[in-house]
């Protein structure tokens, strides 16, 4: 029998990008909250000492706490076995602050049209473009609802970026709060290459601080970015953000250390509480009038399906069977050039300082006779690191040997790249369950993806690889070759979405437009497991956005929603 | 930006960070003993990563940075599943260059079997040994020198990598702007390697 704890208000369970700005809502309202999460809580510190290739990139080391240990196995369709996936798992961190700790720092807002990805593809180019076993559909929200809830989130972090100088981008009620990072050599390069073939490049939007905001102090383009914490506080992570300020409150209680293995629910369906693992190794239950399912997309799917009862015997708030379904991940296609003789010095800045353009994004270009619909965004960014580019070499370079060393030692910081992130469709056969054979040391079971690409996938990624060979001479290199990871899924991903899909209709969604579960109406889901579409744009302030305007509504309808 | 938004000394006093600085950032103290491999093995391998990244009259090589330090100590820790085929592979080799042993062949006939072992066709060497032997000799060499290889910055120097700077300017993003090598590496913050 576990420990019974004091009932809370809302209990949170996992405090990344969506729980840490749900806990700054709340608590701003005056809702008193408990915060759950997996990981430890880290500081600027602890990041300084990781300021390494090795920890950061090579051992991922603030996943070493739970994602890292429970790893998602994978097959390509449901009558295959698990195999070696052909990209190794891209993944995330644990600690207070989760991914958005590490992440790279881009941070997009959607477009109009992505909230309508069906619909408008429907109207253009008919329903065949579609293909049969896609599952493709609109949000069942605008991107005018989101809007407000966009710029709070911008405010509120702190992201940088230029307003009105991405021409596809939907109108936003004004600028953002600070300027772009500086612009860079390579990414000026890049920029004019844009041009010359009639692209609309412009200063990719990132959580990072430009100047100084909100006493924190303006990123200094250590390198040390992606996948790394920052040591100075400038990366907008909801650790130095949402969190800080909802701990300021008083009302935020975050509990580190602390692994959620059970949501708890009684016979109407509603969920009571959760079952937790404390830092002490003791088993705990926390009860809570609502619980917000904030983890990754993987553990969001997991702990759902685990937590069965009489009422949802096939997991929580998966009578529908829903749970899990619409699996979707991020492809990735780019192109590595030669710049014979120029020292480009991308060994500094971060990720989020690039140069980009979204000609080649969403519908922004006719797909008539193409094959694919959707597309990418573009860019060109900053922040090589040096064992990455020691692997960077050209075709027919030797791998090894005083060749190899010559060529690395000439040639070290004269590879420039471009890179494309695809949007995938959603289909029948991509979908996540739990492995029933591999588990994790606490014994649980890990997660099954079953995932592949479709004709769409392959085509689009194809259709990328020729343009982006295209631009990267265009913006100089004298020769050019497919960079890493090429034209294949990537089966587990950092960039995942879907599994408690977003939408009206019970039979066919999760969880309805304030992302609260149709099935258990006390239960709210946060994160990209909700997002019917993946766009071809990093998700996080997308899911900040969605998680600030549901928070907002539990706060405005608390009594009616708390059990 | 100011002087004081950047802390002048990150790692706090009596941490491991500040005793690292004191001893001398980023020189590995402990350059020789076998936590993995026996030290036949290690013999083996150091002679295997000077081939793959051999000094010549750029400067140093694999060997001299202690990447065979460097893939020992990862073969005792988060690498051990790959000890096995480490274990295969050094031996295969051994085999194959028969009496006077692996490090003491000649250039030409180390590049020679090491280019069988590539190619597959090296009786007795594990399919994943050669590919796991160039990430792990590249990780060795151009990673931080807390984890025992790139020793005295030299994988950092071939490379054109200058070491971890925390703050550059816009101007020294420019193309063919000169950044000075800085020779630092992340124990001086607090970093502790494996």
């Amino acid at each position: 029998m576990s420990a019974q704890l004091p009932k809370a208000d809302v209990v949170i369970i996992g405090l990344g990008a969506a729980g840490g700005i749900a806990a700054h809502v709340l608590t701003q309202a005056g809702i008193d909250v408990v915060g759950l999460e997996a990981g430890p809580r880290l500081d600027r510190t602890d990041f300084l000492a990781h300021d390494d290739e090795i920890s950061g990139v090579i051992l991922n080391w603030t996943g070493k706490y739970k994602c890292n240990k429970e790893v998602p196995t994978w097959r390509p369709n449901a009558n295959a076995a698990t195999a070696k996936p052909p990209v190794p798992p891209i993944l995330m961190g644990n600690m207070v602050g989760g991914t958005s700790v590490h992440y790279g720092t881009q941070s997009w807002r959607f477009r109009a049209d992505d909230f309508k990805v069906r619909s408008s593809t429907v109207e253009r180019y008919g329903e065949a473009a579609i293909p049969e076993n896609s599952t493709l559909a609109d949000w069942p929200l605008s991107y005018e609802e989101l809007e407000p809830w966009y710029d709070k989130v911008e405010y509120l972090i702190g992201v940088s970026g230029k307003g009105g100088s991405n021409p596809f981008a939907s109108l936003r009620a004004r600028d953002y709060p600070m300027p772009p990072l500086p612009s860079f050599g390579y990414g000026d390069l890049a920029q004019k290459g844009m041009e010359s073939l009639g692209y609309h490049p412009f200063p990719q939007p990132a959580a990072i601080l430009s100047e100084r905001y909100d006493d924190r102090p303006a990123c200094t383009l250590c390198g040390y970015c992606g996948f790394f914490g920052c040591w100075n506080d400038s990366k907008s992570s909801t650790l130095v953000s949402a969190i800080r300020r909802a701990e300021g409150t008083g009302k935020l209680d975050v509990r580190p250390n602390c692994r959620v293995t059970a949501i708890l629910s009684n016979d109407k369906g509603q969920v009571t509480g959760v079952r937790y693992i404390d830092d002490q190794g003791q088993e705990r239950e926390q009860p809570a009038g609502v619980v917000i399912l904030s983890t990754y997309v993987y553990e969001s799917v997991r702990l759902l399906l685990l937590s069965t009862s009489d009422h949802f015997r096939n997991g929580l708030a998966n009578n529908s069977g829903q749970v899990g379904r619409n699996y979707m991940s991020h492809a990735y296609v780019s192109r590595n050039g030669l710049f014979p003789g120029k020292d480009l010095n991308l060994y500094s800045g971060t990720t989020g300082q690039a140069v980009a353009m979204d000609d080649l994004n969403g519908d922004h270009f006719d797909h008539t006779g193409l094959g694919f619909i959707r597309g990418a965004v573009v860019f060109a960014s900053n922040g090589n690191l040096p064992i990455g580019q020691s692997r960077t070499i050209a075709p027919g370079v030797p791998q090894w040997g005083s060749a190899y060393k010559r060529w690395i030692h000439d040639n070290g910081d004269s590879v420039g790249s471009v890179f494309a992130q695809v949007e995938p469709l959603p289909y029948t056969g991509n979908f996540l369950d739990l492995d029933p054979k591999v588990k994790d040391p606490l014994g649980i079971p890990v997660v099954r993806v079953t995932y592949n690409f479709g004709e769409n996938e392959d085509k689009a990624t194809t259709y990328l690889d020729t343009k982006l060979a295209e631009l990267i001479k265009a913006i100089g290199a004298t020769e050019t070759w497919p960079g890493f990871p090429a034209r294949t899924p990537v089966p587990v991903n950092s960039h995942a979405y879907g599994g408690t899909r977003m939408g009206d209709d019970p039979a066919t969604s999760v969880v309805n437009k304030y992302s609260l579960a149709h099935e258990a109406p006390n239960l709210m889901i946060l994160g990209g497991s909700t997002f019917p579409a993946s766009s071809g744009y990093n998700p996080t302030e997308t899911i900040e956005a969605l998680a600030w305007l549901s928070a907002d509504y539990l706060a405005n309808h608390l009594d009616e929603i708390a059990v | 930006m100011t002087d004081k938004e950047i802390p002048r000394q990150a790692a706090s006093p009596g941490s491991p960070g500040a005793a690292g600085a004191a001893a001398g950032a980023g020189r590995p103290t402990n350059t020789s003993h076998s936590t993995a491999l026996t030290t036949d093995e290690l013999a083996t391998l150091r002679a295997v990563v000077g081939r793959v990244i051999p000094a010549d009259d750029l400067g140093p090589g694999a060997a001299e940075a202690g990447v065979d330090v460097f893939i020992d100590r990862a073969l005792a820790g988060p690498n051990a599943s790959d000890l096995p085929v480490y274990q295969a592979g050094l031996a295969a080799l051994e085999k194959a260059v028969g009496t006077g042993g692996f490090a003491s062949a000649s250039p030409a006939a180390m590049d020679a079997l090491l280019t069988k072992a590539e190619a597959g066709t090296l009786d007795g060497v594990p399919e994943a040994f050669f590919s796991l032997l160039l990430e792990h000799t590249r990780q060795g060499m151009f990673g931080d020198p807390v984890y025992g290889g790139n020793r005295d910055f030299v994988g950092w120097d071939l490379i054109g990598y200058p070491g971890i700077k925390l703050v550059w300017t816009s101007d020294e993003q420019e193309i063919n702007a000169h950044v000075a090598p800085k020779h630092i590496s992340v124990a001086k913050f607090g970093g502790q390697g494996w």
